[in-house]
């Protein structure tokens, strides 16, 4: 991206923020800061004199929905929030779920071409991406050099998840046992994500306790697996839990396995549509039952 | 029973994770949801020091395979050769503990904490307040006075539950009563009580209130839930208790029992190490919003 | 004591190596796995990386590991002990900062119980520093107390520093130290050019940390002001996952749990809700916020009162891999600053 379309859409940003806490129509801005590494992170903003501190580059990587699960907890804090298309993917999906309430955050959407990491490399869910301009919002931060046709919905790249399929049944157990045995369960990749807000987290619960809370392989495996299939269905593809796990477990083939899955079997993606009911939230008698026999 | 320390005087490595193994040899369903266990320790284990507990500890009960979890010591040390714990069932491992019978097994790890005596109790009266299983550690500290009765002054015991059902070591209740000098208020929640039942009916905190105990040369003993000790403490303050000769305990979420796992921290107060017992000085020190 | 100090160059620190590993010793150092710098068992000295900053782990996961068998139970319902087994180990390559680290989990495990599954892990394990050339901005472990800083020996047995592209300056610290130096079989002695080089690369090292705080002030502002609003704004862009308290080289919480006929202790952290919930439900620390404060005053009170350190040694992992890059040193030497901003208004419970 370029400095002066950086510019651009950053004073757009600290803009629109400022009228609305100048308004109180916002109790706060959720939006990205500058990181003294040359790197961004999230911030909250509460008054008109820090809007300076939002900025918008190509850095931007966070998928700032995930905090919208604090307002949750709080039911009454009116939330503006800096999304990108792939961001408001997840607002969609709480909104399925019927977790936040519409006019409770205003969505300032922007226009977005890929983010990068901090060797300058386009991120892979960027390379995925279909949706350079947020389906919903309540202003749009544009950027005429972006490009926001729609794309073609068969045009899907699985080729990671592919990868995997090829690969035998004993060749793919070796190669998850390798990745399960790494997880520390530092849980991070669950608080990042918007879509894991249960009160009590199956894998804390202790009459029964059904999921080991060590980080053994057994602990391990269920916690990887049990998480996939919860969000199955859900998952709009963030990439959030692969980006902070400190181990580098490739959480992303998981949850895009589950995506493709669902996307075959039941012609379904997550977080396109608010007034859509979520998946495996309704059934129809046209769903798919060569397995019950 | 001491605590492991790590090392042992002949110069063998312990763990300081590794329970006593013990057999009850005794229980009492106190309440539908209270039982007291009398644990023995098997005979090969160390048992000289066996009694050197004081009234205010705990130990960490475990059932192979359930875990452990801290119970305050409910018997006095002059029970030789036992240690009583009362359980209340609420999680998984008290649901376990309540299925066991006389002959099974169960590890201890301890005595672990302080106590309630520390410092110069003698010649006082004493006045005892205690709610729900907040009597385990009570039980505890009134059968080692009264095992020394001449050397206290006037002890009084208030003591409410839910409801009838749910008073533990009724009996007990019953024989201090009769003695010379001692006076037991037995209370229940409004709704708990039945037509026969001739003790108080009310919440603890109000019913202390009608007590009006002199503070004059006395010590008071709080145990039970927050609320309980909350509301007890601002009585007794009014009337003119000061505030380190107000003694309660203190709970948290245990595991170590010994300040190394890092979660029974009330600020740097370590519910397990410093306590559990406290004064309500030390009490009122404490970060509130923490705990 | 002497002090025998030798330079030796890359090839001198494989052999060293060798010579440890054919002498029964696990030699343990950062290495290069999938992109990133771990601590590792190495079988030679060219798996040891030397140009790096710190390791994304710490020899912490070596003496308190993410999971133990503390005791197991037996079929006639016995328990036994499981002791970790002996084993002779070298730590190669600790910066100032995790052997200080170490210094703290050697107090907290001893604590007046002595943790001897710890201890033996702990056992006679030699501590090879190297000292550190090039901080990364996110550094601040002259600021901790104890003398610590980028080439701080006090708390290592031998200590290495990078004097030029391939020429090392190794010295013995303690008697441990100068039993292993002797294994080296080349070398040179060290002259005082490079005692001076050393210097001039310690002061250096020293000049780049430019984030500073007060220790004793820090200390003295938290202490007085637990219940600001500010322990509340600064909490928000934490998501409450248990990065920062594995990935710390001083935190040390753990849970016990049974699982079958074995006792396990594992790692805990206390930014999980379930970590001081009462088995009744009620938990001290239920909102993100309480957790996040414990953490930080752990680490710069809390410690400090029961065991006369800060807990923290400044190596700032818990910002470079913190899914927010949440920041405690910001936090903590903003705090007065920030405290005053927020005097009238109260954290409503």
């Amino acid at each position: 991206m370029r400095a002066s379309e950086t510019n651009d859409m950053t004073g757009k940003i600290r803009q629109i923020s400022r009228s609305l806490l100048e308004a109180k129509e916002a109790d706060y801005v959720i939006g990205y800061e500058l990181e003294t590494d040359g790197s961004v992170c999230p911030v909250f903003i509460d008054c008109p004199e820090e809007v300076e501190k939002l900025v918008w580059n190509d850095r931007c990587i966070h998928n700032l929905a995930s905090f919208l699960k604090k307002t949750i907890d709080d039911g009454e804090s009116r939330v503006a929030i800096v999304s990108k298309g792939c961001d408001v993917k997840s607002i969609v999906a709480l909104l399925q779920e019927g977790q936040i309430v519409r006019d409770k955050i205003k969505v300032l959407g922007v226009d977005c071409s890929g983010q990068r990491d901090e060797k300058g490399n386009l991120l892979l869910k960027c390379k995925l991406c279909r949706d350079h301009r947020p389906l919903l919002y309540d202003s749009l931060i544009a950027n005429e050099r972006v490009d926001v046709r729609e794309f073609d919905v068969d045009s899907v790249d699985y080729s990671e998840v592919e990868d995997v399929e090829k690969m035998s049944v004993e060749e793919r157990l070796r190669f998850w046992k390798e990745e399960a045995e790494k997880c520390i369960r530092c849980y991070a990749c669950r608080e990042v994500c918007p879509l894991c807000y249960c009160v009590e987290c199956f894998t804390d619960q202790n009459l029964p306790k059904y999921v080991p809370s060590t980080p053994s392989i057994k602990g391990n495996f269920l916690w990887l697996l049990m998480r996939t299939f919860d969000l199955a269905g859900r998952c709009t593809g963030c990439m959030e839990c692969d980006r902070v796990c400190p181990v580098d477990i490739p959480l992303h083939l998981l949850n895009r396995k589950a995506i493709k899955d669902v996307a075959t079997l039941f012609g379904y993606e997550a977080g396109r549509n608010p007034s859509e009911k979520p998946l495996l939230a309704v059934f129809s008698e046209e769903d798919p039952d060569e397995f019950i026999k | 029973m001491t605590a492991r320390v790590g090392s042992r005087v002949d110069g063998v490595e312990e763990s300081i994770y590794k329970p006593y193994n013990g057999r009850i040899i005794w229980m009492r369903e106190e309440t539908p949801d209270i039982t007291t266990f009398r644990v023995a320790l098997e005979e090969h284990e160390v048992v000289d020091s066996f009694t050197s507990f004081k009234p205010g500890n705990f130990v960490l009960a475990s059932v192979i395979g359930y875990g452990e979890a801290p119970f305050a010591i409910s018997s006095p040390p002059s029970q030789r050769g036992s240690i009583e714990i009362s359980v209340k069932r609420l999680g998984v491992l008290t649901q376990v503990l309540h299925e066991l019978c006389v002959e099974d097994r169960i590890g201890l790890r301890g005595p672990y904490g302080n106590d309630f005596l520390r410092g110069e109790p003698k010649g006082k009266n004493l006045l005892f307040v205690a709610g729900g299983i907040g009597m385990a550690p009570i039980r505890s500290l009134i059968h080692h006075v009264l095992d020394d009765r001449k050397s206290y002054g006037e002890i009084t015991i208030l003591y409410g539950a839910k409801s009838i059902a749910d008073i533990p070591y009724k009996k007990e209740f019953k024989r201090w009563d009769r003695m010379d000098g001692v006076d037991v208020v037995l209370t229940v929640d409004p709704g708990g009580e039945t037509p026969d039942w001739d003790g108080r009916i009310g919440y603890v905190p109000n019913i202390l209130t009608e007590l009006n105990t002199s503070p004059k040369n006395c010590l008071a003993f709080v145990c039970g839930p927050q609320i309980v000790i909350k509301l007890s403490a601002q009585t007794l303050s009014n009337w003119g208790f000061k505030s380190r000769d107000i003694i309660s305990t203190l709970e948290n979420r245990m595991k170590c029992g010994i300040g190394k796992c890092g979660r029974c921290n009330v600020g740097h107060i370590y519910v397990c190490k410093h306590g559990p017992v406290f004064t309500y000085e030390e009490i009122m020190k404490m970060p509130n919003s923490d705990y | 004591m002497v002090t025998e100090k030798k330079v030796i160059d890359d090839e001198g620190l494989n052999q060293f190596v060798s010579a440890l590993i054919q002498h029964g010793y696990a030699v343990i150092a950062p290495t290069i796995k999938a992109d990133r710098v771990f601590y590792g068992v190495v079988e030679k000295g060219s798996e040891f990386v030397r140009e790096y900053s710190n390791a994304q782990n710490s020899p912490k996961d070596f003496l308190f590991p993410r999971m133990e068998e503390i005791l197991r139970f037996t079929d006639d319902e016995t328990v036994v002990e499981t002791f970790p087994k002996a084993v002779k180990r070298v730590f190669l390559g600790v910066r100032p900062c995790d052997a200080m680290a170490i210094k703290h989990l050697d107090k907290l495990f001893n604590w007046d119980y002595a943790d001897t599954h710890y201890n033996k892990r702990r056992g006679d394990a030699v501590l090879i520093g190297l000292a550190c050339n090039t901080p990364k901005s996110s550094c601040f472990c002259t600021s901790l107390g104890g003398g610590l800083g980028p080439h701080h020996k006090k708390n290592v047995d031998m200590m290495l520093t990078k004097l030029d592209r391939s020429s090392y300056l190794i010295e013995a610290v303690s008697e441990l130290g100068e039993a292993l130096i002797s294994l080296l079989e080349c070398g040179v002695l060290a002259t005082s050019s490079h005692d001076e080089k050393a210097l001039e690369l310690r002061e250096n090292a020293e000049k780049m940390i430019t984030k500073r705080l007060n220790l004793d002030e820090t200390f003295k502002v938290m202490d007085d002001n637990f219940d600001s609003a500010y322990w509340k704004t600064v909490a928000r862009k934490c998501i409450g996952c248990g990065i920062c308290t594995y990935l710390c080289p001083t935190c040390h919480c753990f849970d016990i749990q049974d699982e079958g006929l074995f006792r396990l202790r594992f790692w805990d952290s206390c930014q999980f809700a379930l970590y001081s919930k009462h088995a009744s439900g009620h938990n001290p620390r239920d909102q993100p916020h309480k957790r996040f404060r414990n953490r930080v005053y752990h680490k710069f009170v809390y410690f400090k009162k029961n065991l006369d350190e800060a807990l923290c040694v400044g190596c700032g992992r818990c910002k470079t891999y913190c899914p927010s890059k949440v920041d405690i040193f910001k936090i903590v030497s903003e705090a007065e600053a920030g405290i005053s901003e927020y005097r009238s208004v109260e954290i409503p419970k």
